[in-house]
């Protein structure tokens, strides 16, 4: 991690809910991560939360429907990087969006057709972030991700933590 | 989708020519994929050389493709840049793949 400020605290991108648009979204999280001072490693897995958070918008709360906005909102405080995706689609259910799903990277290389071949989304954002949490709202729905800057081990380096979903304090 | 292929008797290695495996793609790739078990090709190589962003679209979309081999035959992975193997390690799909670095290491190991 370096030390240096990056020249930034708030930025705000928005988006067609079109799948083809959100790589475009991915790559500006990614190019905000190296400038927090990520390791590229660890910025690629950050836009992968981007992504999957944005996928999550436009096929649940929009179901597919390209004529709608997604709006990232990324904020960088002194200890944290804050990603917001927003969203005015059909709210999810806020139980289940924030219930732990990190047993879905659990896999055992004997049963290979029992492993189901979706539904990692949310297990990739709670493993790679510090916290992660579904706000539902009558205008917007809000899926908040943060990442502390003072990690800079990879998720998959450090010690196996207990399953709570702000489980990094 | 783009796909470079390399037929090696009834296996081919297939060169992924995209730099990112995610939702937007992962359906195109089934099926780019699939039409050549389709065609009969018994093992497949599957080189990621060129990719640089897998999400968990396209790590379903080869874990997809990985169910529906014929019997007897196999999926092997090469060449896995490190952001895609970080996210291989990440689900632990790692355990479920045979990855090899390069394509001749991969070819190598094919049994059949």
């Amino acid at each position: 991690m370096s030390g240096a400020e990056a020249p930034w605290s708030r930025l705000n991108f928005e988006i067609e809910s079109r799948l083809d648009a959100v790589p475009l979204l991915g790559q500006v999280a990614y190019l905000l991560c190296i400038a927090a001072g990520f390791a590229p490693v660890e910025g690629s897995q950050l836009e992968v939360c981007v992504v999957e958070a944005v996928n999550n918008s436009i096929l649940h709360a929009y179901q597919g429907d390209p004529a709608h906005r997604v709006e990232l909102e990324a904020q960088l405080l002194s200890g944290e990087l804050i990603f917001d995706v927003w969203d005015s689609g059909t709210s999810a259910d806020p139980a289940q969006m924030n219930a732990d799903h990190r047993g879905a990277l659990e896999v055992h290389s004997g049963q290979v057709k029992d492993i189901p071949h979706t539904g990692r989304g949310l297990a990739i954002i709670q493993e790679v972030m510090d916290s992660s949490e579904y706000t539902p709202g009558t205008e917007r729905n809000r899926f908040r991700m943060i990442k502390r800057r003072d990690l800079c081990q990879l998720p998959n380096e450090r010690p196996k933590r207990t399953r709570q979903l702000d489980h990094k304090k | 989708m783009k796909l470079a292929e390399r037929k090696i008797g009834a296996n081919i290695v297939l060169e992924v020519l995209e730099s990112r495996l995610g939702a937007d793609k992962a359906v195109a790739f089934k099926e780019a994929v699939g039409s050549y078990l389709n065609d009969g090709v018994v093992s497949v190589v599957l080189d990621l050389s060129k990719v640089n962003f897998i999400d968990s679209s396209g790590l379903g979309a080869i874990l997809s493709i990985f169910k529906r081999m014929p019997k007897g035959s196999e999926l092997i992975l090469c060449g896995a840049t490190d952001p895609v193997t970080s996210m291989f390690k990440l689900t632990r799909l790692d355990r479920v793949f045979t990855m090899k670095k390069t394509v001749d290491e991969a070819v190598s190991a094919l049994s059949l």
